[in-house]
């Protein structure tokens, strides 16, 4: 199964499925059960013309799994029912060593080099 | 009559129709594809309009009376146009993920509040169909391979 790019748009979704918070703080119940599509449509800021697709990407990887709400819970809040997204055991554990790559890779500094005038590097 | 969501509702009637100065009526009935019958009632006026502000109305057997369907479901009624649309829209999907994904959607659209939201994520559905069905038949076609 070819293994989905790691796009901002892929590290964005993934940390919030992984329960990440901007705080650093973690929110297990998002890593246990999940989020609907319109709630992770708010909270990664994608349109959901961008999401889906990608949603659908990480799915074919095997990264996350999707379920439909069971009609108890949706017809308590007399609404439909909904569809959640969550990441897989195998999706949660890569998506954390490569979003780790990821930042280690960002706070890493370039190993350019600079010529010196003298023809030397700085 | 049929029934629906536990309320009766058919054609709106012979008097509620001189009343509104329609004329013709044209009934269209959608399953959409969920096996869900939805009624979308349109009247047209003389010059062939449509009577835009009435809506979709259901009979209720108890009161005796044509209400507006905002009274049972709020949502359901600002919701229909975009409903419709991603009906069509559907169409562009694979069939084995058609339902679901109009369901999905459709539940979404029930959840944004406002005329405008609704339009911006119906817009996005559509924007993003050409992807997501790339997706779903570049896996199809891997998997009949």
């Amino acid at each position: 199964m070819k293994e989905p790019r790691m796009t901002e748009h892929t590290q964005t979704v993934l940390r919030i499925l992984l329960g990440r918070l901007n705080d650093g703080e973690r929110d297990p119940a998002v890593l246990q059960h999940g989020l609907y599509g319109l709630e992770l449509t708010r909270r990664s800021g994608l349109p959901n013309g961008t999401l889906f697709p990608l949603l659908e990407r990480l799915r074919k990887a095997g990264w996350i799994e999707r379920y439909w709400e069971s009609d108890d819970i949706s017809e308590q809040a007399g609404r439909p029912r909904r569809r959640f997204y969550k990441l897989t055991s195998k999706g949660a554990e890569l998506a954390a060593i490569e979003l780790a790559k990821i930042s280690a890779g960002a706070s890493k500094p370039l190993g350019f080099t600079r010529p010196a005038p003298d023809g030397g590097d700085v | 009559m049929e029934a629906h969501d536990g309320i009766e509702w058919s054609l709106i009637g012979e008097s509620e129709l001189q009343r509104l100065g329609a004329i013709p009526i044209l009934v269209s009935v959608s399953t959409c594809g969920t096996g869900q019958t939805e009624p979308f009632l349109e009247l047209l006026n003389s010059d062939g309009g449509s009577v835009a502000d009435f809506g979709l109305r259901l009979w209720d057997d108890k009161t005796g009376t044509w209400n507006p369907v905002e009274d049972y479901a709020p949502a359901a009624a600002n919701n229909s146009r975009s409903r419709r649309s991603l009906c069509y829209a559907s169409r562009f999907i694979p069939t084995c993920e058609r339902a679901d994904w109009l369901e999905e959607q459709q539940a979404y659209l029930l959840d944004l509040p406002t005329r405008w939201s609704r339009a911006r994520w119906l817009i996005s559905a559509i924007l993003g169909l050409p992807r997501l069905v790339l997706v779903i038949r570049s896996e199809l076609r891997k998997e009949s391979a």
